[in-house]
């Protein structure tokens, strides 16, 4: 019976993708009366596995990106500063040029947070939280983050991730849209999907990889290859125990297994060891935007507000 | 005033980044410069302390007792290597410092200040004026290249290397089959 039921299966598979016939008449082609029922019921079997394997359109991305970044800032809103997220934009976006997918409408930005995390969605989202963005010294830390970000746009391991995990069809949802029709219910559900993944995280490999290829990307725009083990350091010696780190350490391998994974990068890129670092510009930046006051903590902006009004008074 | 204010920040910044503990992951060599055929100041054996006062690339200056000399980074990992949750070591005092928060569980909760968890995620209401709001903020990107070439930045060819075996392939990995029927 079960080799019957994989014959069936596969030659139905044949048909369906020769477009010779559906369900239904496939279901007479066998005359089975009584199969029927069963027929269509493997069909969407059949249906859910080609859905979650299938080919995400460009325009498709992007607007299951724009879902998934809707959710991020709707947890976290942005920095309302245009000069460090242009900053932050032209870091990015260069390194993004080193990729294999330059065309990609890339975007960064700084998310309002001291929680220290980073995250990409779908089409060339990329964010970093502010928390991150002072915790790193110089600009070769940054662009190594953003590179580790950048890869998983790429190698598009969150399309991936929700596609398998929700069996999500995402091309259908956004088809819909397409046609003016908005099915919200689709959308939702590419929703909840991100929801999930940002809360659970990726595949530990998918980390490791996004790692190793970051580390490349950043050498390839210039920088010193050492910027993201910088940051994993820096990362590593903070408290665990502490609740800005508490999402990331959740959803990453720990800073210390990550640099154990990419210690073996870095003899093949020894020519490469004295790229630059950039740490003026980065520091600079970074002074300027807290001069603006646009990185203080909430407590502290909303103590700095109540001070300028006692002033006033 | 606003002249003095700014290198004192600056200064703030530096003083913390000198007063990093890190101790080796194994035995190790201290060199006199940050270059693999540099003198060998001293052998390190493993988990020695040491303090550090600077990177650069894949090295970090650090002083051990009175020797002050480079550490390859892969041998070293920041940090005092005691800190657990809820341990107030040198690792939180420092980022006191640098955050304005304790890294001791009591004090976190007491300043009310927490990260971003899950829940915030979950409930959190899609947000599409926030994403026009960064599409606006991001519409500046032609300058990225000039701006990389204004820090000397230069791009070179360099492909990704192979996965390597310990990690084991992705593929070879996931046991769930992506045909239903199997």
């Amino acid at each position: 019976m079960h080799k019957w039921r994989r014959t069936i299966l596969f030659l139905f598979l044949l048909l369906t993708i020769s477009g010779h016939t559906t369900a239904a008449s496939l279901g007479s082609l066998f005359g089975g009366g009584g199969d029927k029922a069963k027929m269509q019921d493997l069909g969407g079997l059949l249906k859910s596995a080609k859905d979650a394997f299938g080919e995400v359109k460009p325009e498709e991305e992007q607007a299951i990106g724009r879902e998934a970044a809707a959710v991020l800032l709707g947890a976290v809103p942005l920095v309302k500063d245009k000069a460090l997220q242009r900053y932050v934009n032209q870091v990015g976006y260069w390194i993004a040029l080193q990729s294999e997918r330059p065309d990609l409408h890339w975007r960064f930005a700084i998310l309002d947070s001291e929680d220290i995390n980073a995250f990409a969605a779908p089409g060339g989202f990329v964010f970093i939280t502010k928390g991150l963005l002072l915790s790193m010294t110089t600009e070769a830390e940054l662009a190594g983050v953003l590179a580790h970000e950048i890869v998983h746009v790429v190698a598009k391991h969150h399309l991936q991730a929700v596609q398998k995990g929700a069996r999500l069809n995402l091309a259908a949802g956004l088809a819909a849209t397409q046609a003016g029709s908005v099915d919200r219910d689709q959308l939702d559900k590419i929703s909840a999907g991100f929801k999930e993944i940002y809360s659970r995280g990726l595949d530990k490999n998918d980390e490791f990889e996004a790692d190793r290829k970051g580390v490349i990307l950043a050498t390839r725009a210039g920088y010193d290859p050492y910027g993201l083990a910088a940051t994993l350091q820096t990362l590593g010696a903070m408290n665990p125990a502490d609740g800005s780190l508490a999402l990331l350490f959740k959803t990453h391998p720990s800073p210390g297994q990550r640099l154990e994974q990419m210690e073996g990068l870095f003899a093949p890129l020894e020519s490469y060891a004295q790229q630059p670092a950039i740490k003026d510009r980065f520091q600079r930046e970074i002074a300027a935007a807290k001069k603006r006051n646009a990185l203080a903590a909430y407590g502290q902006r909303q103590q700095m507000a109540i001070c300028r009004q006692l002033a006033m008074d | 005033m606003k002249k003095i204010l700014l290198p004192l920040m600056l200064c703030g910044c530096s003083l913390t980044a000198l007063a990093d503990p890190a101790y080796t992951i194994r035995a190790t060599e201290l060199k006199k410069k940050p270059f693999n055929d540099a003198t060998t100041i001293m052998a390190l054996s493993e988990k020695t302390v040491v303090a550090t006062l600077q990177r650069e690339g894949g090295w970090y200056q650090v002083q051990v007792n009175d020797s002050k000399g480079w550490i390859r980074m892969t041998a070293l990992r920041l940090g005092d290597g005691t800190t657990k949750p809820g341990d107030s070591g040198l690792g939180s005092t420092l980022q006191f410092i640098t955050t304005g928060r304790s890294g001791s569980s009591g004090v976190t909760a007491a300043t009310g200040v927490r990260g971003l968890d899950a829940a915030d995620i979950s409930n959190a209401a899609p947000d599409f004026k926030a994403v026009d709001e960064l599409e606006a903020l991001t519409s500046e990107l032609e300058g990225a290249s000039a701006h990389a070439a204004q820090a000397k930045l230069k791009s070179s060819k360099i492909d990704y290397l192979p996965t390597p075996k310990s990690t084991g392939s992705k593929k070879s990995s996931n046991s769930s089959s992506p045909l239903p029927w199997e």
